[in-house]
């Protein structure tokens, strides 16, 4: 009995866990995928955070039909946007990436106004937590992998060709659908419920 | 040469109907409903009603002005549909929306060239219109 309980928890733990190396969450075989392209300085994307992608988290994602992989979008009109993606995804190697982004885009218009990520989100981490991201910050080869990593995000935004945040690519049965902007989940759902499952 | 231009602009929005129709009805209806939503423009409830029904309005249109007949209600109501889109993306655009237009499936963000596109299918649709209103007056059938 201890046994079977352990494993589903281990089951719902591996379904949810945010997948540090990529930034996504849901199973990896997912029929349905979620690419977010977004901005942590832009105020639609951080609607979109905690509405239609919350709801998702705790609806399609949890059953399994959804995978949602975050992507860095960071506009050059937004001066410390960039800043904040180096700073979630160095949480993501730590795991903590979902958080992050909850406290980065909770705490958007503090840090717009100020620049300062860390001061703004540090009231959300504990200083140990800060600590080991600001480790992984000031190591030169994490922080040019990290750069590596938007800039191969952008490029692939580019290359759909995607001209605002938030954008998400809806994937799923050979289907592929772009959708801009801040969108209600209940138009979502059924689209993602429209598609196929091969 | 008149009559030739006429059945060429008609024949141009004909075309301009089918393209939007088939570029929205080639998605799942979520996506137009999704563009609508993000106006803000119209209730909730209406925007499913909206998403599903413009598209094959559309289609109607653009079959009618392409047989060309009852011209002077197929214009009319042409004038009056781009007319509405019109007057919505201008507000729209005015009011700073960045999002998508939504006229010709996903991905084209409203902007100067959306307006002036639309401006110009108006004003082509007006032209229309108004000459088959003058033409009907002299042909005995209500065609151009």
């Amino acid at each position: 009995m201890r046994l079977t309980i352990l494993s589903l928890l281990c089951a719902a733990t591996a379904l949810l866990a945010a997948d540090s190396a990529d930034r996504s969450v849901g199973r990896p075989d997912a029929p349905v995928t979620l690419e977010v392209f977004s901005d942590f300085q832009c105020p639609h994307c951080a609607k979109l955070h905690f509405g239609a992608l919350k709801q998702a988290l705790g609806d399609c994602v949890a059953s399994g039909r959804v995978r949602i992989v975050y992507r860095d979008f960071p506009l050059p009109q937004h001066q410390y946007a960039r800043k904040a993606a180096q700073f979630a995804d160095a949480a993501s190697r730590l795991g903590w990436y979902e958080r992050v982004c909850d406290a980065l885009f909770r705490t958007q218009e503090e840090w717009e106004r100020t620049g300062d990520i860390e001061g703004s989100v540090g009231k959300e981490l504990t200083p140990a937590e800060i600590a080991r991201v600001k480790k992984i910050l000031s190591d030169s080869k994490s922080l040019a992998e990290i750069n590596r990593e938007i800039d191969a995000d952008l490029a692939l935004g580019a290359q759909i060709p995607l001209a605002e945040t938030p954008t998400i690519i809806v994937s799923g049965g050979g289907k592929r659908y772009p959708i801009r902007g801040d969108i209600r989940y209940d138009y979502l759902k059924q689209l993602i419920n429209s598609l196929p499952v091969k | 040469m008149r009559r030739g231009l006429l059945i060429l602009g008609r024949l141009a929005l004909a075309v301009v109907f089918l393209w939007a129709a088939y570029a929205k009805l080639r998605n799942p209806w979520m996506i137009f409903a999704m563009e609508i939503d993000a106006m803000h423009i119209v209730p909730d409830r209406v925007v499913e009603f909206l998403a599903r029904t413009t598209p094959w309005c559309e289609l109607l249109l653009g079959v009618l002005l392409a047989v060309g007949i009852k011209m002077r209600y197929v214009a009319s109501i042409a004038t009056a549909v781009l007319a509405i889109f019109f007057m919505t993306l201008l507000v729209l655009y005015l009011r700073g929306f960045q999002g998508d237009c939504g006229c010709f499936g996903p991905g084209e963000q409203l902007g100067p060239k959306t307006l002036a596109r639309d401006g110009a299918l108006l004003a082509l649709s007006i032209w229309v219109t108004w000459q088959a209103f003058r033409r009907s007056g002299r042909a005995p059938v209500d065609t151009i």
